[in-house]
């Protein structure tokens, strides 16, 4: 084993580190700065085998073994976290915890990325019972671009009322 | 006294010369990721597709250089394919927008990593590696992910938080880092002790006291350079002896850990008192 | 007995424990049963206080005193703080006085206070008044006096604004304490000069501070701070005098003992009539070994004496509310107290001012409680009602309290043969006594005079307000509801006691010569012969029968329209004026001054504060912006700050 292998390795492992780092400062979904900090952690085991196998001896390899128990025992209290924290509110931003803020900042508005490029928009079947030709559609029967969610949870009763009020 | 009391002089290991025809590969490679970064996290996850290609193109660059900078063995090749993926991984672990998509990537970044490690001849820690993270963590990750994931794509998926700043810190840090592999420094690659081949400790030094002088190996340099500590076994006497306290410890802690895990997660509706 | 070193210190220390468990009791416990510790602990401290006084005789020592040693409370270097106990026979006759009223007051109060909400709270700060004046009257060091005077202020300041809801209750407190302070501070800023006085004579030199005021200390020494600096020695005399009477409610500090009428009656009876007022005069008769040395000093209270005695008698000619005829009168009487005493200044004459002072003070003490005490009856029946135009002839309404206040209106006019008249005589006397000296005896002539006009002021108001009140044409207020009736036997029978001893003390104590016997055993006052004239004793009660014929007078009469007398009333009734000019002189300008000094307060001192304080708040507000409490905010400065060290590291070689 030679010097370029091992600056090869630590570089690796320093990437590795890097990318685990801008995915924990940049993400905002907690289970992903979770998944962050474990890529960090691997490494930083790489770091330490890479030294093993340049000292030729166990210390790197029993170092990386403790890192690995508690990036265990990490894993599993940051998902109970995670589950008990999701109970109070139903979401996993980061940033919607910040009850310990000096002053309580202005909420980020909540822009739109539906109108970002990757995003595919896929064409809306008319609700039942109304002609698909009839145009233009009911105000009431336009899908709400910005609340995607809201076909699955809505229980359509504008449009039972319309149809009741055409029969 | 220093407890190594190693000549440095004596080592087969040549120090300087080698290191400075990296230096300028290194430096380049970290600023290639950096800028990749850049525009792969510029203003919430990948903007255009130009940008991805941009990024893609820079990071295949950047592949491209580490492949240059090896001789062309087959192990070598195979570590720089595992570390390339890893770092492939990574990447689209942190760009992707969808959860699931991410902790694929992650899955790919470790176990290419494991890869790595697995030819560093750490079989066990790669084995433990893969079962733990690859395994378990992520099973659980997706586990908690379908459990708190809306059905669709939210707000915070997608937007990051001062994406500029994290890559720009990322990379100084990363170039501190090429930095100081890239400088020849002092790192003693101590020996193995094969009187006493788990630890570096002697047997019989009361604390304070200096310890017995390392005896000359028996191996001769060539044997030493092919050594590695190979066999799991041996990492797992060194662990039950010479680390028995740590390891009962790490347990100790894992135990911990569980206990802890319960008592979070439980619904506080459902407690009886 | 050997013991009576330990039976003196249950004197004090039973009001104390009584004090305690009151005031325990107004925070949790049954309060409506305040009363028993009170009353018992109080009982108990007057059994013992007579116990002394009567076994005195046999356990009188050569020194003519004893100190009872007690505790000690604080030990620094030579510096011994000890509470001790000092008895003698002068302070043992006040003793008597204040533990057997109060106690008497005590019995009385659970009557008068019944179903009040402060009920534990009133007994706890009446046991704690009696603790302080007892410990007042047996201390044997003056700073140790003047700490307990100042716990009687305290607590006469918690009683006058008992009903602190009342603003007008706790504005006469406040006017009580603040007058009584700026007394306070000419007294101790006499004791202080005492102090260091005495640590220039060859007597106090090798002690401590404290010890040095030790009134022994305080006798010895007196006589050489006379021989060298008699100037140093007068003015200390003044401050400690200013500080008597500014407790005795003296002229120019008369001015707020009308006004501590604002609390419950029995604290009237015995506090502001019976015992706290007569501090002072107790000061001066304990002094007297010093005083004695300064004549000019006893002169000019003496003639402050007589002023006071003179406007306050007119002051309570002209009042309507009952109590504050009686308060008016309490002030005038205290007068006649200081007057007595200045006419110490004649040469030997000391012992008998003391004890004619002494006398008046105790009849005083009794007939002043009980009158108080008939007039908290009155309100009681009246329903919180004293004004004296309210109501008239409540003989048949309230029959036992008409006995009980004429039996104590009759002893303050000095009808003969009651308390009054043998203890006002005694003060006549000795003022006669002394206008035959040949270099002063002018000023206590000029005051005989004033004495003889305050005698009749006094028979005058006092049956004035008699008559008024409980004779005429029966005339009950609104407030008194429809059946107003006397009080219950619980609230009787303290006053029946106190009517015994207003009608018989007189003759028991003075006429047979017995306190001045008994007073003249304390340390140096020496037994001096002086004998009261007949006429003195004549004279008197024809005044006296004649102000009680004017003042029956005056009360069947409406008050003058117009004219001399009409000024003259408006003149009493506003107290001489001299409330408002204190007001125009001093309050006023005082209030100028702390607006002024507020608005710098505000505007320049808090000004700069505020902009001292404006810097932290202004870099506090830099910070804030990182406080976020959001995790990648935080994480972020944690990942640069490494950033930041890991390529100062790898750097540094090239720095």
């Amino acid at each position: 084993m030679n010097h370029s292998e091992v600056q090869n390795l630590l570089l690796l492992g320093g990437i590795l580190f890097a990318i685990g780092l801008i995915g924990f400062l940049t993400r905002r979904s907690i289970i992903l700065m979770f998944l962050s900090l474990e890529t960090m952690l691997s490494g930083v085991s790489i770091n330490l085998i890479a030294f093993s196998r340049f000292h030729q001896n166990y210390q790197g390899q029993i170092l990386s073994v403790m890192v690995l128990t508690i990036a265990a025992c990490e894993a599993a209290i940051a998902l109970a976290m995670v589950v008990s924290l999701y109970r109070r509110k139903a979401t996993l931003d980061v940033q919607a915890w910040d009850e310990l803020s000096e002053t309580i900042l202005p909420k980020e508005p909540e822009g739109d990325y539906i109108g970002m490029e990757h995003l595919e928009t896929y064409p809306k079947l008319s609700p039942a019972g109304l002609d698909p030709r009839d145009q233009p559609m009911p105000s009431s029967f336009q899908a709400n671009p910005n609340q995607p969610t809201s076909e699955l949870d809505h229980k359509t009763s504008p449009i039972v009322s319309e149809v009741n009020q055409r029969g | 006294m220093n407890p190594l009391s190693i000549d440095p002089k004596n080592l087969p290991l040549v120090n300087g010369e080698q290191f400075q025809g990296n230096l300028s590969q290194i430096l380049l490679l970290v600023i290639l990721l950096g800028t990749a970064a850049y525009l792969l996290l510029q203003h919430g996850l990948v903007k255009s597709k130009m940008m991805a290609w941009a990024g893609g193109g820079l990071f295949a660059f950047a592949a491209l250089m580490a492949f240059m900078s090896i001789p062309m063995q087959l192990e070598s090749v195979v570590r720089i394919c595992f570390s390339i993926l890893a770092v492939a991984g990574g990447v689209a672990f942190i760009t992707a927008r969808e959860p699931v998509h991410a902790a694929l990537g992650f899955a790919t970044a470790v176990l290419s990593a494991c890869g790595v490690m697995f030819m560093q001849s750490a079989y066990f820690i790669a084995a433990a590696t893969m079962i733990v993270y690859a395994g378990a963590t992520i099973i659980i990750f997706l586990f908690v992910l379908m459990f708190a994931q809306k059905s669709n794509l939210q707000w915070y998926d997608v937007q990051l938080i001062r994406p500029v700043i994290a890559a720009g810190v990322a990379t100084s840090l990363l170039f501190a880092i090429a930095w100081s592999v890239s400088e020849p420094g002092e790192i003693l690659p101590i020996k193995l002790d094969l009187t006493r081949p788990y630890s570096l400790a002697a047997p019989g030094s009361a604390p304070g006291q200096a310890l017995p002088p390392v005896p000359e190996s028996t191996m001769s340099q060539a044997q030493l350079s092919e050594f590695v500590p190979a066999k799991t076994s041996g990492l797992g006497r060194s662990m039950f002896t010479d680390y028995l306290l740590a390891i009962e410890l790490a347990g100790t802690v894992l135990l911990v850990a569980t206990i802890g895990a319960i008592v979070l997660a439980q619904n506080p509706e459902r407690d009886p008192s | 007995m050997a013991n009576l070193d330990s039976i003196i210190w249950i004197v004090p220390i039973a009001p104390l424990i009584g004090c305690i468990v009151c005031a325990v009791m107004s925070f949790r416990g049954d309060k409506h049963n305040a009363h028993v510790p009170a009353i018992l602990s109080l009982v108990v401290s007057a059994l013992c206080a007579l116990l002394v006084l009567v076994q005195w005789d046999s356990q009188a020592t050569s020194a003519g005193y004893e100190i009872a040693e007690g505790y000690r409370y604080l030990q620094i270097g030579n510096v011994n703080l000890n509470l001790s106990l000092r008895v003698d026979t002068l302070c043992l006759t006040l003793l008597s006085v204040v533990t057997s009223i109060s106690a008497m007051i005590a019995i009385y109060s659970k009557g008068y206070m019944h179903d009040d909400p402060g009920y534990a709270r009133y007994f706890a700060v009446f046991c704690g008044f009696v603790f302080s004046m007892t410990m007042l009257v047996l201390s044997h060091n003056l700073l140790m006096m003047y700490a307990f005077w100042e716990g009687v202020g305290t607590c006469s300041y918690l009683l006058i604004g008992y009903w602190f809801r009342k603003p007008s209750a706790a504005r006469a407190a406040t006017k009580a304490f603040l007058v009584n302070r700026v007394a306070d501070t000419a007294f101790l800023f006499g004791i202080l000069m005492l102090a260091y006085a005495i640590g220039h004579t060859d007597v106090g030199t090798t002690q401590s501070w404290f010890s040095r005021l030790d009134f022994q200390n305080i006798f010895n020494a007196a006589p050489v701070l006379a021989e060298k600096h008699s100037g140093l020695l007068s003015l200390i005399a003044l401050l400690l005098m200013i500080g008597a009477i500014g407790k005795s409610a003296q002229f120019p500090f008369h001015v707020w003992l009308p006004d501590a009428m604002e609390g419950p009656t029995p604290v009237s009876a015995l506090i502001h009539a019976a015992t706290m007022v007569t501090a002072g005069v107790y000061l001066m008769a304990r002094l007297a070994p010093l005083t004695e040395l300064t004549p000019s000093v006893l002169i000019t209270v003496a003639w402050l004496g007589g002023i006071t005695s003179l406007i306050a008698a007119v002051m309570a000619l002209y009042q309507d509310d009952l109590k504050r005829v009686l308060a008016y009168s309490t002030v005038s009487q205290l007068g006649y107290l200081f007057m007595a005493l200045g006419a110490g200044a004649v040469k030997d004459l000391m012992t008998v001012a003391v004890v004619a002072a002494m006398f008046h003070l105790v009849t005083h003490a009794f007939f002043k409680a009980l009158l108080f005490l008939s007039a908290g009856n009155v309100m009681h029946a009246m329903g919180d009602v004293i004004d004296t135009r309210e109501f008239s002839g409540l003989k048949r309404v309230l029959p036992k309290t008409n006995i009980l206040f004429a039996i104590g209106a009759a002893a303050l006019a000095g009808v003969p043969l009651l308390a009054g008249f043998f203890s006002k005589d005694s003060v006549l006397a000795v003022l006669l006594d002394a206008s035959s000296d040949t270099m002063i005896g002018s000023h206590f002539a000029a005051l005989l005079g004033i004495g003889f006009l305050t005698a009749l002021l006094t028979a005058i108001y006092t049956s004035k307000a008699y008559f008024r009140t409980f004779h005429g044409p029966e005339k009950i207020p609104a407030a008194a509801g429809h059946h107003p009736h006397d009080a219950s036997n619980v609230m009787l029978a303290p006053m029946a006691v106190l009517a015994v001893g207003a009608l018989v003390a007189g003759g028991l104590l003075g006429p047979t010569g017995k306190i001045s016997e008994y007073l003249s055993k304390t340390p140096l006052l020496h037994p001096h012969e002086h004998a009261e004239p007949m006429w003195l004793l004549v004279a008197s009660s024809i005044i006296a029968l004649a102000g009680i014929f004017v003042g029956y007078t005056i009360s069947q009469k409406p008050a003058p329209a117009a004219g001399l007398l009409k000024s003259l009333a408006d003149f009493g009734r506003n107290r001489l004026y001299i409330d408002w000019l204190y007001n125009v002189a001093i309050v006023q300008p005082m209030l100028s001054i702390a607006q002024f000094l507020e608005w710098i307060d505000t505007n320049i001192i808090g000004a700069v504060t505020d902009a001292i304080a404006g810097l932290p708040r202004l870099l506090g507000m830099a910070g804030q912006r990182l406080q976020t409490g959001r995790v990648p905010a935080y994480s972020l400065l944690t990942a640069l700050g490494i950033a930041a060290v890991a390529i100062w590291i790898v750097t540094r070689a090239s720095w």
